[in-house]
């Protein structure tokens, strides 16, 4: 598992800012990606462009760690905070990277559709049976 | 059926499957001789 601006194993990607300032580093839509609209992941990082492409593959396992600060009583914020970590990995098709030349890649990572998750299931279901 | 062409050849291009499968998939009635040939010569 990769996480950003974390300690996961292997690689370690730091965020950066998109071009865009009124965009975040991060940022999930529902966009087209290799031919289907669906919902896709914007991750801007700082690395190399080999690094990332060689990370953010199909199926690859990755997320966020981001530290957030611990709520008081009345669920406020307190100025202790925790590591907390998000699994991205369910945005599993590896989409374009668009490198910026300053250091920051920009990657696209899309999540099934529907489609897609039931021709998986029914490949897998004629895999089981010819495997036999 | 389309939906077993389909999800056969996405296996036999993936190495998933091999061309002796894709034979007992024939046998199966999934597919017919014609369509393993599309599936091999593609």
């Amino acid at each position: 598992m990769i996480y950003i601006t974390g300690t996961g194993t292997g690689i370690t990607f730091n965020e950066a800012n998109y071009p865009l300032d009124i965009e975040p580093n991060i940022f999930a839509k529902r966009r087209t990606m290799l031919g289907e609209q669906r919902e896709v992941l914007r991750l801007t990082l700082l690395g190399t462009y080999a690094d990332v492409a060689a990370v953010f593959v199909d199926n690859a396992q990755f997320g966020r760690e981001v530290d957030e600060p611990i709520l008081d009583d009345n669920g406020q914020p307190t100025d202790i905070t925790q590591t907390v970590h998000y699994d991205l990995s369910e945005y599993s098709k590896a989409g374009d990277i668009i490198d910026h030349r300053d250091g920051r890649i920009t990657v696209y990572m899309g999540k099934p559709t529907e489609k897609e998750l039931l021709e998986q299931a029914f490949d897998q279901m004629l895999l089981n049976i010819l495997e036999v | 059926m389309k939906i077993y062409f389909d999800s056969l050849k996405r296996l036999y291009i993936s190495n998933k499957i091999n061309a002796d499968q894709l034979q007992i998939a024939v046998t199966k009635g999934w597919i017919t001789i014609e369509e393993v040939n599309e599936i091999l010569n593609n």
